[in-house]
């Protein structure tokens, strides 16, 4: 059985555009994942070295201070470790268990990082707050303060670097491990100062500043694991995205509505719901079509969205409604016209659903000018929304506007009266108008 | 507005399913509190120090428990704009909480009995510190056995793991009225073997529990065969031609399904919405938990 496909379909990319789209967009979300977790690699690399140099200088030395930050430097190696291993997982293709893919490994890695910051943050409070009330001379080693000074250069280049890439993957971990190492800028830098100060003979000012430290430290590892947790919870974090989807979809013709839209967030990505409002009549064909665009679009214009899922429903807040070309403007008894773009008066009917009818007559603007009538009165019937046009005639131009617009067009075949039009209707006797149709 | 009606009962299910979860998690909150307050009482008066150490230990297990009705509890608020898909998640994060307090008191129960197995523990042969441990270890048999089965019906996993807590608490009884036994007999070595068996299962259902949790915060899938069964019942809707792209997500104690469903192309939006409602509305017949269904009506690939 041979069906003939909407003309929208044309501008569509079809089904084997659409199988090579998901393709491309499915490599590049597995590139993006791999760019952050190269990024995680290397920042655990040069974490390692880091820590290393630390405690061999720290042995050799015999500077307690700077093994203690060799040991501090522990967790540093771990949660690179993780946001690594994560950003690796995370790249696994959706399986028949995990349908909706990995992602979310990258998010309970950045929950693991938040603790870590949080509890370092506790660490070094308690740390300074040991100094303030046990103060201890301090020797100015020099090989410390060279250590702690490159320490502090190579975290500050770590946290740009994981920064940068965190932002440009949108990976919450990467930005997380960023300041983890931004808090590791600040510690070392401490370390450095408070030789200094303590030199220049200012015991106290050290440890002040480490409880200032640590408590920044705690406050960021709390709101990061507060962040963690609401998109662990299905929050929806940007609310903004709601009303771009809303306006995105709502300039697709043939769409009458947009509500409840969802957005949850997966790792770097966002799983977008939303419920689409199209003339009730409007067939289940063309309602696919116009998911596919407001899909499309929406994936197009916010990058971060992995999937929307569409369900479309009828329109809630009109009836259908109908229109006939009429020659005259005498409501329900006017005489249906025989020509589309010629006729001087359209009548729109609402069928509601209580069984009710309402209506309106509407002027043709488009009968006074000399060319391209068609064209005009099939967009003055999309203005007034219509949802079906029973028609004797409609020439090829006027046709694609109509379906353009999803009006649902019927042969009129031989009615002239619109009660009869209307009753034919609604026993669904009216055949589909499936080409257009004119006559000289 | 049949519709509406419809929502609303599987709605009240839910409600009701999680109002149970939470009486069951209350009520044994406060038993364990009132569990501890009679060691500690007892062991004041009695000047047990065994049972003083016993009557901490029980804390955790007073705090794992509240944990759980906390997460019970805000899985019952209702979806807000912020939260669009409602709090059950909340269940998760909890579970996965009372996962990490028991892998943490696991991992001391084993450090101490390889403690024990070098320096034998003092046996406490007093009456009142084994009365007290055979009742304490009937009350947690009783809170095991009932947490079990509240957290089976409720599909709840903080409860279920909650339930192992208290049976670890059960074995632990019985270890206290064991000691005394093992010591009569002059076997030195039993004890801290058993308390390592102990562990041994505590870490177990820990782990157990929170990968579960850790899973369901990631997505999962619940077992195969309900998503096959959730399948089938929606290709037997009449006029389901076909489904494809059919996700389902664990979320607390519930799940989420969405799914592309087929029809014939020249269906209109109408019929199809129809048709989706029936889908869901056999779905949710089979599965009390299924939460809310998300579906797309699409043209079947036949017809395309």
């Amino acid at each position: 059985m041979r069906e003939t496909r909407p003309v929208m379909s044309t501008r569509n990319v079809g089904l084997v555009g659409r199988v090579v789209r998901e393709k491309m967009r499915a490599e590049e979300k597995v590139q993006l994942l791999g760019k952050g977790a190269r990024a995680a690699k290397r920042s655990t690399y040069v974490t390692i070295m880091l820590t290393g140099i630390k405690a061999v200088v720290g042995l050799l030395s015999g500077s307690i201070a700077l093994l203690a930050d060799a040991v501090h430097s522990l967790s540093d190696i771990f949660t690179s470790l993780a946001v690594w291993l994560g950003m690796k997982l995370s790249q696994r293709r959706p399986s028949e268990r995990f349908s909706y893919g990995f992602y979310r490994v990258e998010t309970l890695v950045f929950l693991i990082v938040s603790i870590v910051v949080a509890v370092s943050g506790v660490q070094v409070l308690l740390a300074s707050l040991n100094r303030i009330l046990n103060p201890s001379p301090v020797a100015l080693a020099s090989a410390t303060l060279s250590v702690a000074a490159v320490s502090a250069l190579v975290s500050y280049l770590l946290y740009r670097y994981k920064s940068q890439i965190g932002d440009a993957t949108n990976s919450q971990a990467l930005q997380g491990e960023a300041k983890h190492s931004l808090v590791d800028v600040s510690s070392s830098a401490l370390v450095f100062v408070g030789i200094l100060v303590h030199y220049f003979g200012f015991p106290w000012a050290e440890g002040i500043a480490g409880l200032l430290i640590g408590l920044l430290t705690i406050r960021l590892g709390l709101g990061m694991g507060r962040d963690a947790v609401l998109v662990l919870l299905d929050a929806c974090l940007k609310p903004e995205l709601i009303s771009q989807m809303k306006k995105i979809a709502a300039e697709v013709k043939g769409v009458r509505g947009v509500h409840e839209i969802k957005v949850r967030r997966s790792g770097p990505f966002i799983f977008a719901e939303m419920h689409v409002e199209v003339g009730r009549t409007m067939r289940i064909d063309e309602a696919d079509v116009i998911s596919s665009t407001i899909e499309e679009r929406i994936r197009d214009s916010i990058e971060e969205v992995d999937s929307v899922m569409l369900h479309v429903e009828p329109s809630k807040m009109d009836a259908c409604r109908i229109a006939i070309a009429v020659e005259e403007d005498r409501e329900l008894d006017s005489r249906i016209s025989q020509h589309f773009g010629k006729s001087p008066y359209f009548i729109l009917i609402d069928l509601h659903e209580d069984g009710t009818r309402s209506w309106f007559v509407t002027e043709n603007p488009g009968a006074r000018i000399e060319r391209k009538m068609g064209i005009g009165a099939a967009h003055l019937l999309a203005q007034h929304k219509a949802d079906v046009l029973v028609a004797k005639e409609v020439g090829e131009g006027p046709y694609h506007v109509l379906r353009d617009s999803s009006i649902q067009i019927f042969d009129l075949n031989e009615e002239s009266n619109i009660e009869r039009v209307l009753d034919a209707f609604l026993r669904k006797e009216l055949r589909s108008l499936a080409h257009p149709k004119e006559f000289g | 507005m049949r519709v509406g009606e419809r929502i609303m009962n599987a709605e009240d299910v839910r409600t009701i399913l999680l109002q149970r979860g939470i009486a069951v998690s209350r009520r044994s909150t406060f038993i364990l509190v009132l569990l501890s307050v009679a060691k500690v009482t007892v062991g004041l008066l009695s000047g047990s120090i065994a049972l003083l150490a016993d009557a901490t230990h029980t804390i955790m297990d007073i705090a794992g428990s509240a944990i759980v009705w906390l997460g019970l509890r805000l899985s019952l608020r209702k979806p807000t704009d912020r939260f669009p898909y409602g709090f059950y998640k909340a269940e998760s994060i909890c579970t996965l909480i009372v996962c990490i307090i028991m892998i943490f008191t696991g991992a001391e129960i084993l450090r101490d009995s390889i403690e024990r197995f070098h320096v034998p523990s003092v046996i406490s042969f007093r009456p009142v510190v084994i009365a007290v441990a055979i009742g304490s270890g009937f009350v947690s048999y009783f809170l095991a056995r009932y947490k079990e089965k509240a957290g089976r019906e409720t599909n709840s996993q903080g409860l279920r793991v909650e339930s192992r807590h208290s049976f670890a608490d059960v074995l632990n009884s019985g270890l206290v009225c064991g000691g005394v036994l093992f010591t009569y007999l002059n076997v030195s070595r039993v004890e801290p073997l058993a308390a390592v068996i102990i562990s041994a299962f505590i870490l177990w259902a820990a782990l157990t529990f929170g990968k579960d949790s850790v899973f369901s915060l990631m997505d999962v899938s619940p077992q195969p065969a309900i998503r096959k069964a959730i399948e089938d019942t929606i290709v037997g809707t009449p006029e389901v031609k076909g489904v494809h792209a059919l996700r389902v997500r664990r979320s607390g104690p519930f799940i989420f399904v969405e799914a592309h469903v087929e029809v014939d192309g020249r269906t209109s939006v109408e019929k199809a919405h129809m048709i989706a409602d029936e889908v869901q509305d056999r779905v949710q017949e089979k599965f009390k938990e299924v939460d809310s269904m998300s579906i797309h009506i699409g043209i079947h690939e036949k017809h395309r």
